[in-house]
């Protein structure tokens, strides 16, 4: 008993710590519950992809709520993937797919109220389409490292390794252009400027 | 195309890190320039853009995990045929090691079988009220046998003492879980009346003890003509019988 909460304990504060551990600890949670996959496709009757984009989707689900300390650990980490998954099983069924991340933020008051505002506008459809596309614009590199930086939370240290620059200063610098060079990208698509 | 410029302000107040004062001003100045609040949409909808598919990025990655690793695992069927064999076999294990009948292999393991049975030191009417009594039963019933045992022989060598009979059934009972059966037997021996019945099956068991088999056999087939003990001895004459 003491072992899994010790367990989740760790899990925990390694998922909220990010980076390289944070990331590590993550897959560790993703490979510790993926027997769902099968479990969804048993008794929700869905196919196997489906049912690994249900629990693809839960894990992120659950990484968001660590992060943003909503999982305080009232129940076990088992528990609450166990929730979210059946959750996710049944939007699977109803044919909803939804951006996890994306409701989390959306949930979360994390911007003060006017900018909520705006923020929420941006959930449309196709709005989130065309923004995905203007992310394709960029390069390899820039791609990883807005992901890295504002994403999976690593480290300019860390990031510098990973896309193989030469120091943090450089990744600082090259992360700066490339938020530029995506708002360049957003500003200047028809459909933005339109709803700008 | 242009870098846009963004207003430092920005993340300043999307982090909530203005003070009331400044966030209102803000605010007020947000309603009321156009560009500002241009500004703060493209500055949302990069972060949208930068997380949006950052989580798409992370589901392939859990896929291309998830199917790596469904490679790399062993045949479903044979794991699955493992542990059903593998449970299969602790239930048969278990059957064999937990099955009412198993049969002991040796006349210690016999003698294990039913000597672990507790005995009983009722009180006897009208003859158990001394000190010396009293003190004897307790130690049997708490199982200091070795205690009890010079008490019940002082008991039985005063003459007057009424109950001879039981006293020798609970000393009986004493050298027995001392595993002192020729002086169980002797004690058996001389039991009359009501609990004859109990001294015989011990007696049978001491000869079980004793690993010897005719008189254990020949005192059981007693018992199994007619006694309270007729069906328990006929399952040990029966397994004492499979013994070599």
């Amino acid at each position: 008993m003491f072992g899994k909460k010790s367990n989740d304990q760790s899990l925990i504060t390694a998922i909220s710590a990010g980076g390289l551990s944070g990331r590590k600890a993550e897959n560790e949670l993703f490979d510790t519950y993926n027997y769902l996959v099968r479990i969804g496709q048993n008794q929700h009757k869905i196919s196997e992809d489906e049912s690994l984009t249900a629990y693809s989707q839960t894990i992120l689900a659950v990484i968001k709520s660590i992060q943003l300390a909503r999982f305080r650990g009232e129940s076990s980490l088992k528990t609450y993937v166990n929730q979210i998954f059946r959750r996710q099983c049944v939007n699977v069924i109803r044919g909803k797919t939804t951006n996890q991340v994306w409701n989390a933020l959306a949930d979360t008051d994390v911007f003060p109220e006017m900018a909520m505002d705006v923020f929420k506008d941006i959930l449309q459809a196709e709005k989130i389409s065309l923004l995905k596309k203007c992310m394709q614009q960029l390069s390899d590199t820039c791609r990883k490292l807005l992901w890295g930086a504002h994403y999976d939370g690593y480290s300019s240290e860390e990031l510098a390794k990973m896309v193989g620059l030469k120091n943090a200063e450089t990744v600082n610098v090259q992360k700066s252009r490339c938020r530029k060079k995506l708002m360049a990208v957003i500003e200047s698509s028809p459909f933005m400027q339109e709803n700008l | 195309m242009n870098e846009p410029n963004i207003d430092p302000r920005i993340p300043v107040y999307l982090a909530k890190e203005m003070s009331p004062q400044e966030q209102a001003a803000f605010e007020a100045e947000l309603e009321q320039h156009d560009m500002l609040s241009k500004q703060l949409s493209l500055y949302l909808q990069t972060e949208a853009a930068i997380v949006l598919t950052a989580e798409e990025e992370r589901m392939a990655a859990f896929r291309d995990r998830y199917n790596r690793q469904k490679k790399s695992t062993p045949v479903r069927p044979l794991r699955v045929a493992a542990v059903a064999l593998t449970i299969a076999a602790a239930i048969a294990l278990l059957f064999l090691v937990l099955r009412p009948d198993s049969q002991p292999k040796s006349m210690d393991a016999l003698f294990g079988k039913y000597a672990n049975e507790s005995l009983r030191f009722p009180e006897l009417r009208g003859q158990n009220t001394d000190s010396l009594w009293r003190t004897t039963l307790a130690y049997l019933r708490q199982g200091e046998y070795a205690a009890a045992e010079p008490l019940l022989t002082d008991i039985l060598a005063d003459s007057n003492f009424q109950a001879r009979s039981d006293a020798h059934l609970y000393l009986g009972h004493v050298y027995f879980k001392q595993k002192v059966f020729q002086q169980a037997i002797s004690q058996y021996n001389q039991v009359e009346g009501a609990s004859v019945q109990t001294a015989q099956w011990y007696r049978a068991l001491s000869y079980v003890g004793m690993e010897d088999k005719d008189n254990s056999l020949k005192q059981l087939r007693m018992i199994q003509k007619d006694s309270f003990y007729a069906e328990k001895a006929a399952e040990l004459i029966e397994m004492l019988e499979k013994l070599e």
